[in-house]
């Protein structure tokens, strides 16, 4: 069994969303624009093994040099885009915030559409490519969980005039999402609240 | 760069109809002017026309007609 929490950024609205055991001692993170909020809820004897990066926007990613630098063996997965816009501040876009984000990875790992990995004894997370907000966005989905970051915040039109958004690119990552969802999926989108799948006003997109 | 150009410019970044916007607009009065479309601005800013637009800057604009102005300058 695994559990998930969703914890807001301290300083974005972005969450981040905590993968645990009920043991709570191996941790995978669905995106890292949080950090001090996530220690106080992991406590002293967790060890993060792995994040998750929905897409490369400096709110999804701000600290993950913070939680390398901490956790240096855990492994950062996404998209080749996604990693690769870890290096520059202009795609990431932290270079228009305070403080860039460049950062070269110790252990990462591409992935692509339909990429399964195991996180915890059969337990698996499956990938989607749900381009849209921007290149190289994926879906996690977590047997009833799936992770949209910001390619769908439910209810909320997606958001595709940054660069690299496409419009059209999103209408067919939203049909994609919608198709992969079953009567108990619990969205969990990169900002606001969970919802379930059932609460979508889908005619929106 | 003409001004039409700098607000069909600025009307593709905010995701508005083309020749929807006009110099007297108050920024606040246009729906789309949310904290996604400034950073979009702020990325246009420095990639269309290389010119560095901080947020402090961009929230002490008014109207569109003073991002414009800032374009112009």
């Amino acid at each position: 069994m695994f559990q998930v929490t969703q914890i807001q950024s301290e300083q974005f609205t972005s969450h981040v969303y905590v993968i645990t055991t009920s043991s709570r001692d191996e941790v995978f993170l669905i995106d890292c624009g949080g950090f001090q909020p996530v220690l106080d809820f992991l406590g002293t004897e967790a060890k993060v093994k792995g994040i998750f990066l929905t897409h490369y926007h400096y709110d999804h990613i701000y600290y993950v040099k913070q939680w390398m630098e901490i956790f240096p063996n855990a492994t950062v997965y996404g998209s080749e885009s996604t990693l690769s816009g870890l290096r520059n501040p202009k795609i990431n876009l932290s270079f228009y915030h305070e403080d860039p984000v460049q950062v070269e990875l110790t252990f990462s790992q591409f992935l692509f559409e339909g990429s399964i990995t195991e996180i915890f004894d059969g337990i698996y997370i499956k990938s989607l490519l749900t381009e849209g907000h921007c290149e190289g966005s994926i879906t996690y989905i977590l047997e009833n969980y799936v992770f949209t970051g910001d390619a769908l915040i439910p209810n909320i039109p997606t958001v595709t005039k940054l660069k690299t958004g496409s419009k059209e690119l999103s209408k067919v990552s939203i049909k994609k999402i919608k198709d992969s969802l079953s009567v108990n999926s619990i969205i969990c989108p990169g900002h606001l609240e969970m919802k379930l799948a059932g609460q979508v006003l889908w005619d929106l997109y | 760069m003409t001004q039409k150009e700098i607000l069909n410019q600025i009307e593709d970044v905010l995701d508005v109809s083309i020749d929807s916007l006009s110099i007297e607009m108050e920024l606040s009065s246009i729906d789309e002017y949310d904290s996604m479309a400034k950073l979009s601005l702020i990325v246009m800013c420095d990639d269309e026309f290389n010119k560095k637009l901080t947020a402090e800057q961009l929230n002490d604009f008014k109207t569109i007609g003073d991002i414009v102005v800032f374009l112009s300058a």
